[in-house]
């Protein structure tokens, strides 16, 4: 893979890459922080992300991986910074709100809410990248949202 | 719900994939020069391992002990030494080494670490040197040495009695290499 196709999978991809580290890190900065890490790191292996039969998984995964091994040193980030900055604007509180309640999932289910709700990839693209069966993403995602919506002030966000 | 969902993202800037590029490069510079660094170290240390092994490689027992009687007396030179072959697989093999020399039927174990021997008459020469012999031929002999044969003195090194020792238990030699006279002796003599 060349530069040129690098920059183009880079630009197609980096929105929801942003959109995916933002919903499993909770902060604006580490997301981009992620992004950009998985950027690097994809760019220094693009022989292989061009090989690959999707490259836009192998960037997801290592992605996710990042996110992963990073977790381990910020067990508290997610839901201490919540409300250190949030971004202004009318759905401030529903964010924050959003952001504490996938605090309190596991890791596996709060991978599933966001590639499958934030993300809108389909359940057997999540299996893949999580690392399960389909049945595992289906219950598990049930399971998560069941949680989420016993918060009242995601009921109405969350309702089918 | 994905688009509810979706909505609440706050809007991040782009990373700078230039800035991305940039650092891809510089990283596989650095993993690249460390890994050219580390097969460097590598193969100093196996050359050095490698090389000390050869120099300092130890002697261990290469056959059975040979037969001649005697344990005084002649010149075993005109002895013809035996010729190991590889194995019909073809297998190239390099024996390890105790000191030792045959003769007069007994086996005399190099004693290191001891006071040089101060010679006394000569009985005779070596006639076979088993380690030139089994190196040069990648191979081991599984017979028996003429006597006279040595895993510490090239041939032709001459083998004497030790002053003040009886010969049937001690015995002297010029090692190969650097022609000191190294200590024999047979084992509970």
């Amino acid at each position: 893979m060349d530069d040129e196709a690098f920059v183009a999978l880079a630009e197609e991809l980096q929105p929801r890459l942003s959109r995916t580290a933002w919903g499993l890190s909770g902060e604006v900065e580490l997301a981009r922080d992620l992004v950009q890490e998985t950027l690097v790191r994809a760019y220094q292996h693009r022989s292989r992300v061009g090989r690959a039969r999707s490259p836009e998984a192998y960037v997801r995964t290592i992605l996710l991986n990042l996110w992963r091994s990073q977790l381990r040193g910020r067990r508290e980030l997610l839901t201490s910074q919540v409300h250190d900055a949030p971004h202004r604007d009318d759905l401030h509180l529903e964010r924050a709100a959003l952001l504490e309640a996938l605090a309190g999932l596991s890791n596996q289910q709060r991978m599933i809410v966001v590639l499958r709700h934030i993300d809108d990839l389909p359940v057997k693209q999540v299996a893949d990248l999580v690392g399960c069966s389909e049945q595992t993403v289906t219950t598990q995602d049930a399971r998560a949202l069941a949680r989420l919506r016993l918060r009242t002030d995601l009921a109405d966000l969350l309702e089918e | 719900m994905t688009k509810t969902l979706n909505d609440l993202v706050p809007p991040i800037v782009p990373v700078d994939l230039d800035e991305v590029m940039r650092e891809g490069r510089r990283r596989r510079r650095r993993a690249t020069a460390i890994q050219g660094g580390l097969a460097a170290a590598l193969a100093v240390v196996v050359g050095g391992t490698t090389g000390y092994w050869w120099v300092n490689r130890p002697d261990a027992v290469p056959a059975t002990p040979a037969t001649s009687p005697a344990v005084s007396g002649t010149s075993t030179s005109g002895v013809v030494c035996p010729t190991p072959t590889p194995p019909p697989n073809g297998e190239k093999t390099l024996a390890s080494y105790s000191g030792l020399l045959y003769w007069g039927g007994r086996t005399y174990f190099w004693e290191q670490g001891q006071e040089p021997p101060t010679p006394g008459a000569k009985l005779g020469e070596v006639t076979c040197d088993i380690v030139a012999i089994q190196d040069k031929a990648f191979a081991i002999w599984r017979g028996s040495w003429p006597d006279g044969s040595s895993t510490v003195a090239s041939r032709g090194a001459p083998i004497h009695e030790v002053k003040g020792e009886d010969p049937r238990c001690e015995l002297t030699v010029k090692r190969r290499g650097d022609s000191r006279w190294v200590r024999l002796r047979v084992k509970d003599c």
